[in-house]
This record gives C-alpha cells, structure tokens and sequence, in this order.
C-alpha cells in the first residue's frame, strides 16, 4: 500500500512537473503567424495615409491616390508594395526625389513585403453582376495607373485590351500578381482579383 | 534489511529523478515559443498618442468646427479593445482596465520599458504575454508604439504640447518638406537664387517629373555641401536683416545675378523644426518676393520687405502696406484667416489652400498642427495673439479672434 502511494506521488510530480515550461506552449503555426505579422490596415495604412505620403491623400491629380475624403483605396496602396518596399531599402520614390520612411516606417513596411504583402482583411465573396464601366475600371483607376505604371510610361488599359489579354490577366489575379504581370511580380488586393475573376467568369461584359 | 535498502534507494532515485524533470522541464521551451516577436524596435517618436480618441484643441473655434478635433485611436481604445472586455479586464478580472485610473496604475511615466503595461503587451515570453497568446491575438505595432508614446511623455489624461510636437512637426517636415515641394533642396528656386553665394549647375541635381499626359517637367535641386551653405547663410541673413543689423548680415537677400540655371519653384523650405519657426517668426510672404520690395538709402534693393511684421507706411512701397499675409497656420486651416500684425487687417488670400484639398492633410491632422503652434512657446506671442494680444488670427465662420 505504501509503495504505491509513493509510486503514484512520484508519478504525480512528475506530471506536475512536466508543467513547468519556461514556454510552455507549442503554440500552433497559424497563431504564431498571427502574432507575427505585420497589420496591412493598422500598421502599413497609416503611414501611407498620412505624413510623407500626404500627396497621395486629397492631393492634386497627379499623384496616385491612396486616400481621398476619408475613403482609403486599400488596393492601390497594396498594389504598389514592391515600389514600397524598394524605397524602405533605400530606393528612390518613384515620382519625385527627396522622399524617405522613417527607419521605423521602412522597417513595417520591409517585413510586411517579406510576409507577402498581404491585406488582414478578408473580402466577402462576389455577388452580382460585375461589368466593366461599374467596377473594373475604378479598379484600374486606382490600382494600375500613374505615371511610372499604365497609362504613364506602361502602356494605357482599355475594355478590348483587358479582353484581349485574358489569360495574362487571370494568372495575375489567380496568384495575387505574383505571375503573368510583364512589370514584374506585385501584389493584388483579394477584392481586385475576386472581382477581374468573377467578370471574366460572367463573360467580361461591358456595362 | 534488504526491503530497507531497496525502499531507501527507490526513493532515492524518484528524488534525483523529479529534481531532474524538474531542471529539464522548467527550461524547456515550447517548440515554437522562441519564434514569437511581439516587441517593437526603436518605436517611432513621431506616432501621435492620447488617452483619449477625441481631443478638442485649446484654441479651437466657440462653436468647435472640422479643424479643431483631433481624431484618433487612443489609448484607451486600445487596451478596450485588446484588454477589457467583459470577460477580461472589463470584467471580474484584476486588475481592471476600463478608465485612466486603472490604467496609470499600470504605468511608470515617463518610462515605458518599466511600465508593466508596455511590457506586457510587447514581451515575447509566452507565459507573461498579454493578450494570453494562445488567444491569437496581438497588438499591432501602431498600437505599442502608440502607448510607448503615450508613456514616454508622460501618461498624461489629456494631451500637451510634448505629445503634439513630435507628430506636427514630422507631418510638416515629412509630408510638406517632401519632393520637390517645400525642400531645403529647391533653395536653388528662384528668390533663394538672389544672393551672394553663387552657385554653379555642378551645384545641382536635375530630375525630371513625367506628368501622366506625358508632359516633361525639369527640377533642379541643390546638393550638399552647396545646399546648407546657401540655406543656412540664407537664414541667418534673413534674421540679422530683421533685427535691424544689416550691416551685420552674413549675405543679404538682393540679387546678384539673374539667369535661372534651370527650372525650379519659390517655395518656403520646411524640412526642419528650426525650418518651421523660422517660417513662423518670418512668414514667407513677408520674406520672399519675386521682385524687389524694398530700397535702402544707399539704393541696394532688397527682396524682402522692409518690415516683416506688415508694415502700414512705406511709401516707396505700397505693396508693403496691403501686401496679404499669409502664414504656416492660415495656409493649412481654411476655417481662420491671418492679420498682419502691424495693420490688423485680416485678408484672405492663400487661406488653407495648402489643406485637405491641396496638401493632403486630414481634418484632424489640421487640428494637430494647430494644436502645436499654438503650444509651443519657441514661436514667439506677437505670430499666435498680436502684437498687443489684439489677435492676428480669426475664426472665419465666429469671427472670433484667437486670444492668449
């Protein structure tokens, strides 16, 4: 009887022990990624929406917009996370000189880039019709001109040459712009890439 | 004898047994436990930070209009909606977080890394952790850094100048210093050109601006060690030309030499703090002019009027007298207009142009700027109240003058 009172305390310490990780979590991927992300709209929004970027919101038209009237393009600014990332490692703004992040800034935006330049918020799926005067264009407004991308120095995007180029384009959507795109890889908002699929899947109308 | 022994060293060996779980295991880590990173690096000084979301400014109108809020996610937010909800530290758990109280008594202001509550919320041991990590849920680093700041300058309830100028200063330094807008690098621009110093196209570097209808714009701006040579002599000159010590004037501002070497603008530098109170003391509308405003009695003319302060009399220079004032604050905020502080003449030219429409700044961070100037007691009273507290600046839509 004693000798299993004493085999059964040992045991239990040892349980009990066993409790007492420094970290005792093994904490699951998806957590841990969690924790360790960078916020797309809590952490890289706000410093593209205010400060040094102030040209890109309520500016003059030559700028891309990334804001106007309290309305925050959330695409167009995810949209540009490669040129982001080139000036937080030093690069040159890409309109005009004399343009820097603040360390702290560039260090956001840098580990947003290398965890994939994602939105943290998760577009509901499209419903609806989608054509192109009601919803691709603003898209391409917002998103893919200015003057170092379509419609300045890359080539202009009509309805005929977006139904043209289909197939580039869905691969583009289909990977979030990490393929298909001739200026290299970039990253596209989840709504962007929902809504071009939804319209080429419903035959590309155009109004 | 024998079950003595044996029972002896049985309970020998659980003994060195437990004693060794026990060192294995109260080091042992989680296997991914030291991935985590939930601190923040060299948090950023210029993030805005209140205890509060809305802050109405001292100086705002009677009946407080757009510019006079500021806006935004405070600290008490924050820890509302990461730390006390109903279930947490809104609830029956201690401590509770839910008002200014509970929250400083978490707090050593003034020092955010002894602060239990920023070390909490930014440590990575994962047993301390707050929110408990396995929630999945973190601060965002916006967020820390907003209550380091908050901590660092000193916790206070409501906002002062120490929590404004950080913020103000790096919205107009960053935002309107930036480009080839109000840069220290355009001083080779057409008013900063007339001078002493001269300066050569080797002195600079052109770039060109593709405008998207494809049309070309040439700039030019100046390089160090040209740049703070002309800039800072140009400064000095500015502020011995109004201490009535011309004489004394490093460089003056007349011209020298009238070729532009290539495009570039007039506008006002801002790319420093020292940068800013220099424009607020002389307002560039008072300072720069595009042609000469004003003759001295040995006939050198001067691209500067005789009187910063907006002179009522001079009579060689009418425009001296009616010339619009405008400055840093009336150029940015459309809701007040400036007076000259001499003639007490409000006028309204440029008013807020340089705001929401044009300069990219919110409402709210309108009311910050505002918030600052009026604060900080290195721009002097006589460009915040008057030159005898009769006010230079006016509320459009009260009328009512900003007084100390």
């Amino acid at each position: 009887m004693r000798k299993a009172t004493l085999l059964s305390a040992v045991l239990f310490s040892i349980i009990w022990l066993s409790a007492c990780y420094k970290n005792y979590y093994d904490i699951p991927e998806d957590t841990l990624n969690q924790i360790n992300s960078v916020s797309f709209r809590k952490d890289v929004v706000p410093i593209m929406t205010s400060g040094a970027c102030g040209c890109h919101n309520n500016g003059t038209s030559r700028q891309i917009k990334f804001s106007w009237n309290d309305t925050i393009y959330y695409s167009a600014i995810q949209a540009r996370s490669t040129g982001l990332n080139d000036m937080a490692k030093g690069g040159a703004h890409p309109g005009e000189g004399s343009i820097f992040f603040t360390p702290s800034q560039a260090s956001i935006v840098r580990k947003w880039y290398d965890q994939g330049a994602k939105d943290d918020f998760v577009p509901p799926p499209i419903t609806g019709p989608v054509t192109y005067d009601k919803n691709i264009v603003p898209i391409y407004r917002t998103d893919c001109t200015g003057s170092t991308c379509h419609g300045g120095s890359a080539v202009t995007l009509d309805y005929n040459a977006m139904r043209a180029d289909s197939s580039t384009i869905k691969l583009m959507m289909r990977t979030q712009g990490q393929q298909g795109h001739p200026g290299g890889p970039f990253s596209i908002a989840s709504s962007t890439s929902l809504t071009f699929l939804a319209w080429y899947s419903q035959g590309a109308p155009k109004n | 004898m024998d079950n003595y022994r044996f029972k002896k060293a049985f309970t020998t060996s659980a003994l060195i047994l437990a004693v060794i779980v026990m060192a294995v295991q109260c080091t042992k880590e989680g296997v991914n436990a030291p991935l985590i990173s939930r601190n923040v690096v060299n948090p950023d000084s210029t993030v805005y930070a209140s205890f509060y979301d809305t802050v109405w400014i001292d100086k705002r109108d009677i009946t407080v209009d757009v510019n006079d809020v500021i806006m935004t996610n405070g600290v008490l937010s924050i820890i509302n909606t990461n730390c006390a909800s109903p279930a947490c530290h809104g609830g029956g758990i201690k401590p509770r977080l839910t008002n200014y109280a509970e929250i400083k008594a978490l707090v050593t202001p003034g020092n955010p890394e002894a602060s239990k509550l920023y070390q909490l919320v930014t440590t990575s041991d994962v047993v301390k952790a707050m929110p408990p990590v396995n929630y999945g849920v973190d601060l965002s680093t916006s967020d820390k850094t907003k209550i380091y700041n908050w901590i660092k300058n000193g916790a206070n309830e409501r906002p002062g100048l120490v929590d404004f100028r950080p913020a103000a200063v790096s919205l107009l330094v960053n935002g309107c210093g930036s480009a080839n807008c109000h840069n220290q690098a355009t001083v080779g621009g057409a008013w900063a050109r007339r001078n002493l110093i001269p300066v050569a196209p080797g002195d600079t570097v052109n770039f060109t601006f593709t405008e998207p209808s494809g049309a070309f714009r040439n700039f030019a701006q100046l390089k160090e060690p040209k740049l703070s040579q002309v800039w800072n002599a140009y400064k000095d000159s500015v502020r011995k030309f109004y201490a009535d010590t011309v004489a004394n004037a490093s460089f003056r501002p007349y011209k020298t030499f009238n070729t532009p070497i290539v495009a570039s603008n007039v506008r006002g530098p801002l790319n420093s703090y020292d940068d800013l109170i220099f424009d607020a003391i002389y307002p560039k509308a008072r300072r720069s002019s595009g042609s000469a405003q004003h003759t001295n009695a040995s006939g050198v003319r001067f691209y500067v009027f005789s009187d910063h302060l907006g002179a009522s009399t001079p009579a060689a220079s009418p425009s001296n007298a009616r010339n619009p004032t405008s400055s840093l604050i009336s150029r940015i905020d459309s809701t007040i207009v400036v007076a000259s502080p001499r003639t007490k003449a409000f006028n309204f030219d440029h008013h807020g142009d340089m705001a929401y429409q044009d300069g990219g700044f919110s409402k709210a961070e309108i009311a910050l700027v505002k918030a600052w100037y009026f604060a900080d007691p290195n721009i002097p009273d006589i460009w915040k109240y008057g030159l005898d507290g009769t006010g230079v600046y006016r509320y459009r839509k009260s009328g009512n003058i900003i007084r100390k």
